[in-house]
């Protein structure tokens, strides 16, 4: 082979090619990478062994939650392991002990630090793990935490103290260690019994002695994708109590949900005050799950025009976001998708039918050339307006990567989109430093030093943790932000958080603006923290909380830089429903 | 060196001089197969010689550049492929290929306004070429350009027929953007025209149907969606793939052989696909499927145990192969690959109940209750298993567990007729089992050809199961059987003909469909069917242990002895019977020679013949029947026999 380039009478010079990590720290940049100094030394390990199997460049998980109950955000990390038919032994002879890790956010004023305190917190979780959740299964008011395996998944039960981590293990008796590839769960009350129920979002049934050679339509074996695999059914587990689960899913009348499912969001998508669920899955039509109270769920998406895109085609999704992303007071829907594809914004109209406003959005285009995975919102330019933060790694072979010989070649940059009103955005190229192109998977979004502003947490898949921490640092003065909780059993018991609550901010002329959803659920495989942080002007605060189950209050903030509980049942009710601008 | 060589060439330059080229950067393709790399190889190849000629036309060098163009953008190395094309581009400025390969260059990658303007250049060289227009229509609505997509959509409409459910589409989603339901839902419904069916095009009429709040058209819409793309001649296109030599393009390219009902092609194309990566599973396998539509089930067969022998972990060569030796009575081999198929795949309840089904058959019916049983209680059970459950409870003669396991599937699958008109089939075998010991159906247990049991239980479940699946062939055999024994020969005959329709060589179904007309008196109808029931089972063999002889000596004698005379023919009924006593001589064929002969005015000879019967039933120490003595007398009174129902 020959270089035509050499006989040309004009030579054009090529694009110069990024490759790898960029070493130069931009102090422009939104986010700034402090993982090794804040002590999380997790790298990933996904068991490649050259033979391209399935699972290995799709995890892994990450799950933020203040699990010490000390007030900061502790971080769970997913780990995975070889990959290799059974009786067939892999050496690794450089691979650290491979398990699960949990690291204790010590944050003492202001000051960040991570502690590894797996060993001593008992979370001995040693699957190969594909994502996590967090939700409080018994009320006791610690979050709990559900990691989804290649495998059956795993329930630890939260035992901490403040200041002292410990889990334990609760999976057998649960029913909730379904054994299937899980990739997605979200923590809700369906029925409205007092305890979160589960919905696991299961994706392909993959195991290594069925693995498959695939090749792209070029010919070139590669990775394959879902559609080389039975898709694996989705389940709705109803929390009895006691940390025991019942699979309801029949019952509820999902018994057919069988797509592969890489990402679940909950949220009252048809204003009924009811939780409904929405399915992003790979490659096959996303599912609309609304809450029948009582009757089970009914997907309604194709109906709705929330199932697939523009064009009549359903799209790779798989990371989810669920949040008013055009400022209408209604919960729209963002996806991230593969490459050649765009991410897509679904907007809700608000009478059980959705558009998809990707082209006018701004969200589509710049995603095109990028695979993408965990997403988050935050307001990091605190203009009042959610942007965007999407993190990718391709799922197919890049060529120049692979051409160059590295191992995984599947790294692409991550993208922030600033929000600018009206359900538009715009990429942003200032968005993290050291500029990395790593092959990111899990996106946790969550204020890990308390200042007010969202910072990230990216799992990368085969390589290390990212800690992206936040410089926006807003004025303590211009924030205030709430954890919203339901009643305690007792005076001394703290009630549990209330996932799938909706609160916007109240302005003096009395219009909610900034409506945001308090969860833990959605992205790509992790769990965020639910904390939702406001701007604040000269007047104090006022918040309108929709409850999950019904009901709104409104609250008026003490003070101004920092988070304040909201108890449901302690703030004014509001009767009717607020003003949306 | 090379670029020595060609500063040292300059003085004499090439046509091609004058024309700025860019650097084709080669990529990495020893990961390709080796029918792509050779074929890219090549292309490059020629170019380079083409390169080092001094003589070479610019027009010729513009092709080269153009195929290795073609060949990187066709295995996707997208970078030298638009350099290999703007080359060619460049050098051949009035050749609207490379414009049009390049805008397919810009899609990929994103860049939506070099498309169009590459489109643009397209349609100005080639007016004609609708496809290109089509494409600039689409990309403009992707850029929310919906003025000029609109006015590149209706001159669509008004250029070829063949663009005109493109057009529509377009047109309809860009009224669909504007909030005109009304209009979009029409052109939607004109887009469906001359498409086939489960085009994304019921999509968007669903949710124009929705948007009008005409809800229940828009599910029913919605659900013909298969995702299949409008389709519209795309020539330049078509050119391109027809480059790609990869396994996945000939496997693509026989699947969809396949799914157009051309096994042939779809083998030819597979065999490629083998030749490309020889050795894969996958692709014997796909061999293997073509090979079993073109009825070559031996061929099929040994693909198949090819496939497995490489690698035994795929799931459908194991359940493919259980299925052809099912069918050729292998149990045992079938039951091996239906349990491989299982373990694979432990919650493919197809495989599972299959496998039970064959258990049941090899007699091993409690092995298939205890599998039977786990697959029922497992979530997404089908209906299927509960019917296996019910057939293998049925086997071990369990009635009442049978019956309740039957009667789940009525339960159980209120959208599934054809498990639930399988379940009353075996409803109604199991109320023809369950008469009370000593009563006529004693035999029922070996199943409906044995059976005739309580009439309206048994009638109710068959009437039920036609209802459902009007082509549940054993239901009609069985209920046709059944209004026979009622003296219903009419409506038994109707039956009997439905079960036929579904099963032309069952010769047990065509003998009792013609004593069914026989029994009704249409002689005529009775000699037409035994007459196409014999050409249908020539060279078929018999079933049921009715063998076509059976048939033939029927129709030999009702030509001998039909009541009705324009159905007699003495001449054939004696040719029929006298080959049949040839062939293979008995009492019976010897009985119908005699009647045979009496129909042509031997009466001698029938009465000789006859009388050989009688003695030969007595030497075996029987006693003649009563119409063996009476058809005696009559052939020695000159008078032929006139009875030819009387079964054989």
């Amino acid at each position: 082979m020959r270089r035509h380039g050499a006989f040309v009478l004009t030579l054009l010079l090529s694009a110069e090619v990024v490759s790898g990590p960029v070493a130069a720290e931009d102090s422009e940049t939104v986010f700034v990478d402090r993982a090794a100094e804040l002590g999380v030394d997790f790298t990933h390990f996904n068991g490649m062994t050259g033979e391209l199997y399935f699972a290995e460049h799709m995890g892994s998980g990450v799950a933020l939650a203040d699990f010490d109950g000390d007030g900061d955000l502790d971080l769970y990390l997913g780990q995975g392991h070889p990959l290799a038919p059974p009786g067939e032994a892999i050496t690794i002879t450089d691979a650290p002990a491979l398990r699960d890790r949990l690291f204790r956010n010590d944050l003492d004023a202001g000051e960040l630090r991570f502690t590894d305190v797996t060993a001593e917190s008992g979370l001995d979780a040693r699957g190969y793990a594909m994502g996590a959740a967090v939700g409080d299964i018994d009320n006791d008011g610690d979050p709990d935490l559900y990691i989804l395996n290649l495998g059956p998944n795993e329930l630890w039960r939260n035992d901490s103290e403040p200041g002292v981590i410990r889990f334990t293990d609760i999976s057998a008796g649960s029913n909730a260690a379904d054994p299937r590839w899980s990739a997605a769960a979200s923590f809700f009350d369906f029925d409205a019994d007092g305890l979160l129920d589960l919905f696991v979002g299961n994706y392909v049934e993959f195991r290594v002695a069925i693995h498959k050679q695939c090749a792209s339509a070029e010919g070139v074996l590669d990775y394959c994708g879902p559609k080389a695999y039975q898709a694996e059914a989705n389940r709705v587990l109803r929390n009895f109590g006691g940390g025991v689960f019942e699979d309801w899913t029949a019952r509820l009348g999902l018994a057919d949900l069988k797509r592969p499912t890489l990402g679940t969001v909950v949220a009252d998508f048809d204003n009924d005050g009811l939780p409904d669920i929405y399915v992003a899955n790979d490659q096959h039509a996303n599912a609309l799950l609304l809450n029948q109270a009582g009757a089970g769920f009914v997907d309604d998406a194709a109906l709705a025009g929330a199932a697939v895109d523009a064009t009549g085609q359903p799209q790779a999704s798989m990371g989810v976001l669920a949040e008013d992303l055009n400022g209408d007071g209604l919960v729209d829907l963002f996806m991230t998708h593969l490459h050649r594809e765009t991410n897509a914004l679904y907007v809700n109209l608000g009478d059980g039918l959705w558009d998809d406003a990707t082209r006018v959005s701004g969200l589509g285009r710049p995603s095109f050339l990028y695979t993408g995975f965990g997403t988050a919102v935050l307001d990091y330019d605190r203009d009042g307006e959610l942007d965007i933060v999407v993190v990718n790694g391709a799922v197919k072979r890049i060529d120049e990567q692979f051409r160059d010989g590295e191992a995984l070649p599947l790294r692409q940059k991550n993208q922030l989109f600033r929000g600018l009103g009206g359900g538009r955005f715009a990429e942003t190229p200032d968005f993290e430093s050291p500029a990395v192109a790593e092959v990111s998977r899990a996106l946790a979004a969550g204020d890990l030093d308390n200042d007010g502003d969202r910072d990230l947490v990216v799992a990368n898949n085969n390589g290390p943790a990212r800690i992206l921490l936040n410089r926006g640092r807003p004025p303590p003065e211009r924030w205030a932000g709430i954890d919203l909780r339901l009643p305690g059993l007792n005076e001394a018991t703290p009630g549990r958080r209330a996932l799938g609550a909706w609160v916007g901010a109240r302005n003096g002329d009395g219009i909610v603006r900034g409506w945001r959803r308090f969860h833990t659920d959605g992205s790509y495989a992790a769990a965020s923290d639910p904390r939702v942080a406001f701007l604040v002007g000269d007047d104090p605060l006022a918040v309108v909380v929709a409850w999950p189950g019904g009901g709104r209050e409104t609250f008026r903030l003490p003070g101004r830089g920092r988070y304040f509980t909201l108890v449901r049942g302690s703030g004014e009710r509001s009767p009717l429903p607020e003003a949306v601008p | 060196m090379k670029l020595v060589a060609w500063l040292l060439v300059l003085a004499f330059a090439p046509a091609y001089a004058q024309v700025a080229l860019e650097p084709v950067e080669p990529p990495r393709m020893d990961h390709y197969e080796t029918a792509a790399q050779a074929q890219m190889a090549a292309a490059q190849g020629a170019l380079d010689r083409a390169l080092d000629e001094p003589g070479t036309e610019p027009a010729q060098l513009a092709a080269l550049f153009g195929r290795v163009g073609e060949l990187y953008l066709l295995y996707d190395f997208m970078s030298p492929a638009a350099a290999a094309l703007r080359n060619a581009q460049a050098l051949a400025p009035d050749d609207p290929r490379w414009a049009y390969y390049l805008a397919i260059h810009h899609r990929y990658e994103g860049a939506l306004e070099a498309a169009v303007s590459a489109l643009d250049r397209v349609v100005a060289l080639m007016p004609n070429n609708i496809a290109a227009l089509t494409h600039r229509a689409d990309i403009r609505l992707e850029l929310g350009l919906l003025d000029k997509a609109g006015a590149d959509y209706r001159r669509l409409l008004e250029s070829d027929p063949a663009y005109s459910s493109a057009a529509q589409l377009g047109l309809g989603r860009i009224a669909f953007e504007r909030r005109d339901y009304e209009s979009a839902a029409v052109l939607f419904q004109a887009a469906l025209v001359g498409q086939p069916k489960g085009t994304v095009v019921h999509h968007h009429l669903g949710l124009a149907l929705r948007r009008l709040g005409r809800r229940e058209e828009a599910a029913a819409q919605l659900a013909l969606n298969e995702q299949l793309s409008v389709t519209f001649p795309d020539p330049l296109f078509a050119d391109l793939q027809r480059l790609n030599v990869s396994r996945e393009a000939h496997i693509k390219r026989g699947t969809a052989a396949m799914r157009q009902g051309h096994p042939q092609a779809a083998l030819a194309a597979f065999l490629e696909a083998l030749a490309a990566l020889p050795d894969d599973p996958l692709t014997i396998f796909n061999i293997a499927m073509a090979l079993i539509e073109l009825g070559e089930k031996e061929q099929a067969e040994a693909r198949l145990r090819e496939s497995i022998a490489i690698n035994d972990n795929y799931r459908d060569p194991q359940y493919n192969l259980a299925l052809i030796l099912a069918e050729r009575g292998d149990l045992d081999g079938a039951e091996r690959h239906f349990r491989r198929a299982a373990e694979i795949d432990p919650e493919d309840i197809e495989a599972r109940v299959r496998h039970a089904d064959i258990l049941t058959r090899l007699e091993r019916s409690d092995e298939a209750v205890v599998l039977l049983v786990e697959v029922v209680a497992s979530d997404g059970a089908l209906p299927l298993a509960q019917l296996a459950l019910g057939a293998a409870h049925q086997a071990a003669g369990a009635v009442e567990p049978a019956r309740a396991a039957l009667e789940k599937v009525l339960e159980a699958a209120p959208g599934a007729p054809g498990e639930r008109a399988e379940a009353h089939y075996r409803l109604a075998v199991l109320a023809a089992t369950n008469l009370p010991a000593g009563s006529e159906a004693d035999g029922a247990a070996n199943g409906p050809g044995s059976t005739t049991g309580d009439g309206n239980d048994t009638i109710g479940h068959l009437r039920r199961a036609i209802e459902l699946d009007p082509g549940l062939a054993e239901a009609h055999a069985f209920l046709g059987r059944l209004l026979a024994r009622d003296g219903q020969y009419a409506e038994a005959a109707s039956h009997y003909g439905r079960a036929i329709a579904r099963d032309p060589v069952n010769a047990g179904w065509h003998r009792d469909r013609a004593m069914a007309l026989i029994l009704g008196k249409r002689y005529a109808a009775a000699r037409g069917g035994l007459s196409s029931a014999r050409r249908a089972l020539a060279g078929a063999g018999g079933r049921q242990g009715v063998t076509a002889d059976h048939l033939d000596t029927l129709l030999a004698r009702l030509l001998a002895a039909s009541p009705d005379p324009s159905v007699r023919d003495g001449t054939e009924a004696l040719a029929i019977a006298e080959r049949l006593m040839s062939d293979r001589p008995s009492l019976e064929h010897a009985e119908t020679v005699a009647m045979a002969l009496a129909e042509n005015r031997d009466f001698d000879g029938a009465a000789a013949m006859q009388r050989q019967v009688l003695d030969e039933v007595r030497r075996r120490g029987g006693t003649p029947t009563a119409g063996q003595s009476q058809r005696l007398a009559a052939y020695l009174n000159g008078e032929p026999a006139r009875e030819p129902w009387f079964s054989p």
